[in-house]
């Protein structure tokens, strides 16, 4: 279809490696293989059904004029900005990784392609990921609306592709300038961290507020209203993005024809030392430690305390672990200043709202962590040749798994306690509770990838993500809605309790699954 | 090293024995395999690519359970018992897979503690063991900045600080530079001649000719012939001269001749 080598078919390419990667995974027999739904057809499925339940929203908007009011526009934008700065934590990753990634790159770029071209197709296949992932999480909303009396709306997806590329842009420059700064060596290291701060920077400029005094903050959103109520007319650079998600014809192509613009200018820009840069990330050596290394070491520990204390200087020592709970604690950062800034007025739904909060994040980060420390396993064969039941190696890294999480649910359910003590008990409570069925769920559908594909777990592990991720919003809905004393709390329970029952798995059905046994 | 002649618990019982071993997939990757290693012994398992040969070794290791068939390491039935199997054995895949995070030291700290091996033991034997693979210099390193001959080394270390009764080794000598390579070949025979046993793989059918007791060569799952380079010969019908390589061609490509 396309001419050889050209970006198209090398982009074609590269898309079609990503879409094998999204099926079915080789495990089992022929059969079993046939009978497994691929994930990507997991996601269709799911978006059709939250599109249909859209459907009475979008009829009942079908005759309504959507008029690109200050307000909206505001809102319009405050989400824009909110996907680009979750984009940008994406792209610098995927960006940095571009350079450091072996596999067909050393076949690409001993073929007499230019590096720019090569650097080109990379750089776009980094777009097309969070253009498509923020595509398909926009989709459900706009697609009731535009087939049901306002088509304009389909302009959305030309924008996430123009903040897609833009940030994807943003992401290349950011590797380049950390590359040329700090060197190879660390580059992958900060980047990872700055990804994490970049992720959750919106989030901490939306909790500025919450560190104003109680009716200072209770103030400070309704006198922003009353200030975008007021305005009769926004600068364009803000009013643009907006009109262009509305379906504006001019603000739309401006607003694609800049980011396109741009990614091409940084892509040229980059791509013109991409082969030395690859080559310089791939021979630089792991950064030198500054402390003297450690020639001792202590023998004779039981293999429970030995396999705690491997698991526990493996995640220490892994930045890119670092970055994901650092993000974990950014996210809880916000909480923490809601939950002291608010003092003795918290009560009712605050409470309910931090403690909810306090059982999502816990369930979130025991989930992150049990998936490394589980799924991400180096040596597998090493522990299967053992002479240790597998449950033993399971059960410490279980404990591993756990304490991060104490950490945080702890400090933060004390906290919580002294303002709203009802609150602070089930915030505890159900933070131990989402934590430990996180990590059970990562338990019973673990799978061996290497420990450096981790940052991939999305799409390593598909359904223990969905799950996970629904057992740990059922326990914080039950939480919340228990702290307001609402019996309504009884069936988010029940999920979580369902969504657990459904991911069990025996340790003989998982051994067989780990070793391509499962019959 | 440990006198393994001396524990009462294996002595004159068969290292390794396999009978009818069998492992079906979507189809057969081992069909009644029988086998024997004796004590002492260096057995090298050949075959075309695909014939079995891991899959056996993976058996024997305790990671595939069998299909059919039975596996005794020293009297021990392994599908039974495996952690007692477990116990007498080393496993080496032909990937040196560590954790690039900690030192070979740490990593001998965690491999002594999966066996249970005596702390004073196990530090003694880990000095020992990266002093003579030349790591000791290296002991603080983290693995993660070592070349792949140095990995492969560490795990060495690993699977010998257990003091192993029978080393299972899947081609442990590729993409060794010949220094490496020729350690580990010096420490393979030093093994055997204290008594222990190994089975190993390779492609490189001149290090199997010049150090395996006896040669073992498997296709599609099925032992096609056995014995000593000379036994070999024999049934290939070469009249006892050509080298490993040319018996080999001439069985794998001739299964009649069983």
């Amino acid at each position: 279809m396309f001419r050889r080598a050209s970006i198209p078919w090398l982009l074609a390419h590269e898309l079609k490696l990503v879409w094998r990667s999204l099926g079915s995974k080789k495990t089992g027999s022929q059969k079993k293989r046939r009978l497994r739904i691929p994930p990507w057809l997991v996601a269709v499925i799911v978006i059709a059904l939250i599109s249909a339940a859209f459907i009475p929203a979008a009829i009942s908007l079908r005759d309504v004029e959507i008029v690109a009011s200050p307000l909206l526009v505001v809102i319009i934008d405050l989400a824009l900005a909110l996907i680009l700065s979750l984009m940008l934590s994406q792209t610098v990753v995927s960006a940095v990784d571009a350079f450091y990634q072996r596999g067909d790159l050393d076949l690409l770029l001993s073929s007499p392609l230019s590096p720019t071209r090569i650097l080109v197709v990379r750089a776009l296949a980094i777009a097309v990921n969070p253009a498509m992932v923020f595509a398909a999480l926009v989709t459900p909303f706009l697609l009731p609306a535009a087939f049901l009396g306002h088509p304009e709306l389909l302009a959305a997806y030309g924008v996430v592709v123009a903040i897609s590329l833009t940030a994807t842009a943003g992401g290349l420059a950011l590797a380049i300038v950390l590359f040329r700064l700090i060197g190879p060596r660390r580059t992958r290291t900060v980047a990872q961290i700055l990804a994490a701060f970049v992720g959750a920077i919106f989030v901490i400029a939306a909790q500025v507020p919450n560190i104003m005094a109680g009716d200072d903050r209770e103030a400070f959103w309704t006198e922003r209203i009353y200030e975008i109520l007021d305005v009769e007319t926004l600068p364009t650079v803000v009013q643009w993005p907006a009109e262009a998600v509305l379906g504006e014809p001019l603000p739309l192509l401006v607003i694609l024809g800049l980011s396109i613009a741009l990614f091409v200018i940084v892509a040229l820009w980059v791509g013109r030392h991409f082969a030395t840069d690859a080559a310089a990330a791939n021979s630089a050596a792991p950064a030198a430690r500054k402390r003297p290394a450690k020639t001792t070491a202590r023998f004779g520990a039981g293999v429970v305390s030995a396999t705690v204390a491997k698991e526990a200087r493996l995640l220490i020592r892994d930045p890119g672990l670092i970055s994901q709970v650092l993000l974990r604690v950014i996210y809880l950062f916000p909480l923490a200043v809601f939950i002291f800034t608010s003092g003795d007025t918290l009560s009712g739904f605050a409470g309910a709202m931090a403690a909810g909060s306090i059982a999502l994040l816990a369930g979130q980060l025991a989930g992150s962590i049990a998936w490394i420390t589980l799924s991400a396993e180096d040596s597998p064969e090493l522990l299967a040749s053992a002479p240790v039941p597998i449950r033993r190696f399971w059960n410490a890294k279980l404990a591993v798994t756990l304490v991060p999480s104490a950490l945080l649910v702890v400090p933060a359910s004390v906290a919580l306690a002294i303002f709203a003590p009802v609150a602070g008990i089930l915030g505890l409570v159900g933070g131990a509770a989402a934590a430990i069925s996180a990590a059970l769920i990562n338990l019973w559908l673990q799978k061996q990838t290497k420990r450096a594909e981790f940052r991939k777990s999305w799409s390593s592990s598909f359904a223990a993500s969905v799950l996970e991720l629904a057992t740990s919003a059922g326990w914080a809905a039950a939480v919340g809605l228990a702290v307001a004393g609402s019996i309504y709390a009884l069936a988010p329970f029940a999920i979580a309790l369902g969504v657990l029952a459904f991911s069990y798995r025996s340790e003989a059905s998982i051994q067989a699954r780990l070793t391509g046994q499962e019959g | 090293m440990d006198a393994m002649t001396n524990d009462p618990a294996v002595r004159g019982a068969a290292p390794l024995v396999l009978e009818r071993l069998t492992k079906v997939f979507n189809r057969p990757a081992v069909d009644g395999l029988d086998l024997t290693i004796r004590p002492g012994e260096l057995y090298a398992l050949l075959g075309p690519n695909g014939a079995g040969k891991t899959t056996t070794l993976r058996m024997v290791a305790g990671l595939l359970k069998p299909t059919s068939g039975s596996i005794s390491v020293f009297g021990v039935d392994a599908v039974a018992n495996p952690r007692a199997a477990k116990q007498m054995i080393a496993w080496l895949p032909d990937e040196p897979l560590l954790y690039d995070k900690l030192t070979p030291l740490e990593y001998l700290e965690f491999v002594s503690a999966l066996w249970g091996v005596p702390g004073d033991v196990a530090a003694k034997r880990a000095e020992d063991l990266l002093k003579w693979l030349d790591l000791w210099n290296h002991r603080g390193d983290r693995c993660e900045t070592f070349s792949r001959g140095m990995k492969q080394k560490a795990v060495l270390a690993g699977a010998l600080i257990h003091d192993p009764k029978l080393m299972i080794l899947d081609e442990p000598l590729t993409g060794l530079d010949a220094s490496v390579a020729r350690q580990v070949k010096d420490l393979l025979q030093e093994r055997t001649r204290s008594g222990y046993s190994v089975i190993l793989t390779t492609h490189i059918l001149d290090v199997a000719e010049r150090m395996a007791d006896r040669i073992g060569i498997i296709q599609h799952g099925k032992l096609l012939a056995e014995g000593t380079l000379g036994e070999l010969r024999s049934r290939a019908g070469s009249g006892g001269a050509g080298s490993l390589e040319d018996v080999f061609l001439q069985l794998v490509a001739e299964p009649e001749h069983v």
